[in-house]
């Protein structure tokens, strides 16, 4: 039935794979310099709630009033992202749900809050450290 | 007694399900009636997306005229699931403002959703664009 | 003999047309039937843009908004035989008996809009509510009246709880009393009007295959869930629902009686749900030559889907093939001779789909 979307904020962590599995483009995620949001367009929808069954922290929900007409663009904003920047280079690489208990403690640590590049960078140089140049 | 609203309905390209509700909204309400030339309606009422054999077949340009345009569901609205096919096209429909267009949200939408946007258009004043 | 061309005007001109030619005294000499007009290159769009099958069966349910549990329930066979899987038995009673509930709608709507054409004001209305009770048991069941999503690869996507059975199950029988009225008033209002007119015969069972009421009509056995049985079908329906003569008539009563069987069909399966799980989550890699084919009778006769996966199981080629275009040389052929004032209402005897006659196969 048609419903209006929702993102319950303090379960979402901007995994966007709600946005990846919806058929139509319905959801979409966009990203900016220092933040990111999905949006929701009830004229795309065609309510088959794929989002809500694949979003692992069920953060997707359908509220209990059915949605009956509007404009024909309806894209509307349905949840902030905060965008999560390398901690070497400064450059955005992901997005993350925006309350702090969607933060695991494995992102606060180090490795982890560096872009693939940097990461990648920084375990050669740690493998290098451990063991010696390599053998050329 | 309250006037009936004609309607014309175009289906450019539906898969029939908003179309077998809308059948069950002219059953369910007996404010609706169906018209078959745009110049005898009151109001236009949308299913489908456009596709390329009837974009060859039915020209939407200006078929408005000035009269409330209700595009029921997803396909009418935005295409759909059928977004993403060089088959499904732009239907051409004008103006796309809330006071002359709405969409009726659903994939169908249910009957009584299409009843409430066809009472609701079909009440509001219009302005038509040039001489009567 | 003065003979005219005429473009029969219907409602939604956008859908098809039908060309005739009259003569003076206004019978038809010939007919053509135009459509083709909805097609939306489904074949191709799965192919290249919805290539995992779970997300395919969206677009699948799409092609056409009738049949759109049948068109899904044959793409997942077909795939699930490249896979090699066997799906649960309860999942495939579920499949088995929401199709045959999605039959009883796609039946009494056709016939509200035979009785409308007939002006029949008893049977229309009782059509109606005949429709609106049967998808009121669908929206119960899968929470949906008419995209009602209930497959997926493996199985179904949602359990039906015992409550929803319950409450379906007492549904059935006030239902069984309107569709006894139903087919009363139709005996009494519709048959006068269209017995013996719109006769089709296949000339054999190939030229029947697959067309459903149309060909059961005229005497002719065909039906998938007996002669090629699938799902829960396998032990449940012994004989296929067959009238004589091929009128438009008989085309109606075939439909009116499948309400009857469909309904003690789906009082069986919801009496004796089998318990169990209700899908395969870990699908296996597609198997042999990672093809599938598999073919259902959906209300309107044979939906036939096929499948080539590749080794990781994404879809790589896919068609469909669907009914309503088995029937359409018949009703031209079925339309000689009738006087043009019937031509609607034998048209709608036929009950042709003309979303799912549009669609195109991929390469």
């Amino acid at each position: 039935m048609s419903k209006r979307l929702e993102i319950r904020p303090e379960r979402c962590d901007g995994c966007i794979g709600c946005v990846r599995s919806c058929p139509t483009g319905a959801l979409e995620v966009e990203q900016f310099e220092d933040s990111g949001r999905i949006t929701w367009d009830a004229g795309r929808c065609i309510f088959c709630r794929r989002c809500e069954a694949v979003c692992p922290k069920d953060a997707v929900a359908f509220s209990e009033f059915d949605l009956l007409f509007g404009p024909r663009a309806a894209r509307v904003p349905v949840m902030d992202l905060t965008v999560t920047r390398c901690s070497a280079c400064g450059r955005p690489f992901a997005l993350h749900g925006g309350s702090s208990e969607t933060r695991t403690p494995a992102m606060e640590s180090d490795r982890l809050a560096l872009c693939p590049r940097c990461r990648q960078r920084a375990t050669v140089q740690a493998q290098i450290a451990k063991k010696g140049e390599p053998a050329s | 007694m309250e006037q009936r609203i004609r309607i014309r309905h175009f289906n450019i390209g539906s898969c029939n399900g908003c179309d077998i509700e809308v059948l069950a909204a002219l059953q369910a309400s007996d404010r609706l009636q169906l018209v078959s030339q745009a110049e005898r309606a009151d109001l236009l009422l949308v299913t489908g997306a456009m596709t390329a054999k009837n974009a060859e077949r039915v020209n939407l340009e200006g078929v408005e005229n000035g009269l409330p345009v209700v595009l029921v569901g997803a396909c009418a609205a935005s295409q759909g699931v059928f977004s993403r096919t060089p088959e499904s096209l732009p239907s051409h429909l004008e103006p796309d403002s809330t006071e002359l267009m709405v969409a009726v949200y659903g994939c169908p939408p249910s009957p009584a959703a299409i009843v409430s946007a066809v009472l609701h258009m079909a009440e509001r004043e219009v302005c038509v664009h040039g001489d009567a | 003999m003065a003979m005219r061309e005429i473009v029969l005007r219907c409602e939604i001109p956008e859908v098809y047309s039908v060309r005739l030619g009259v003569d003076s005294g206004e019978v038809v000499t010939h007919a053509t039937l135009e459509g083709g007009f909805a097609a939306r290159g489904v074949g191709r769009l799965i192919a290249e843009r919805y290539r995992e099958p779970d997300a395919a069966i969206f677009v699948i349910e799409r092609i056409c908004g009738i049949c759109s549990h049948a068109h899904t329930t044959a793409f997942c066979e077909a795939v699930e035989r490249a896979l090699g899987v066997s799906i649960p038995s309860r999942a495939s009673a579920v499949r088995t008996l929401v199709a045959e509930l999605e039959r009883m709608q796609s039946h009494s709507l056709n016939l509200a809009e035979v009785a409308a054409l007939v002006e029949a004001a008893a049977a229309e209305p009782l059509a109606w509510a005949v429709r609106n009770e049967v998808t009121e048991c669908l929206v119960r069941l899968t929470d949906n009246r008419i995209h009602y999503g209930m497959n997926r690869i493996g199985g179904i996507t949602r359990d039906i709880d015992q409550p929803a059975v319950g409450e379906t199950l007492a549904r059935l029988e006030p239902l069984a009393d309107r569709i006894g009225e139903l087919d009363a008033s139709f005996e009494h209002e519709v048959r006068p009007v269209l017995e013996d007119h719109g006769r089709w015969v296949p000339v054999d069972a190939q030229e029947a295959w697959g067309t459903g009421p149309n060909g059961r009509a005229a005497g002719i056995p065909v039906d998938v869930r007996v002669q090629e049985p699938y799902s829960a079908y396998v032990g449940h329906l012994q004989e296929p629902v067959v009238e004589q003569g091929g009128c438009a008539w008989a085309r109606s009563k075939v439909r009116l009686r499948e309400l009857r069987t469909s309904l003690d069909l789906v009082y069986r399966l919801l009496s004796d749900l089998p318990a169990g799980t209700i899908r395969i989550d870990e699908l296996p890699a597609p198997k042999g030559d990672f093809m599938g084919e598999a073919t259902v009778e959906a209300p309107r006769g044979a939906n036939r889907h096929r499948v080539r996966l590749t080794r990781e199981g994404l879809i790589k080629e896919y068609a469909v093939e669907v009914p309503t275009p088995r029937s359409l040389h018949g009703l031209e052929r079925a339309l000689v001779g009738e006087n043009r004032s019937d031509v609607r209402r034998i048209v709608a005897s036929f009950d042709p789909c003309m979303s799912c006659a549009d669609t195109d196969g991929a390469q």
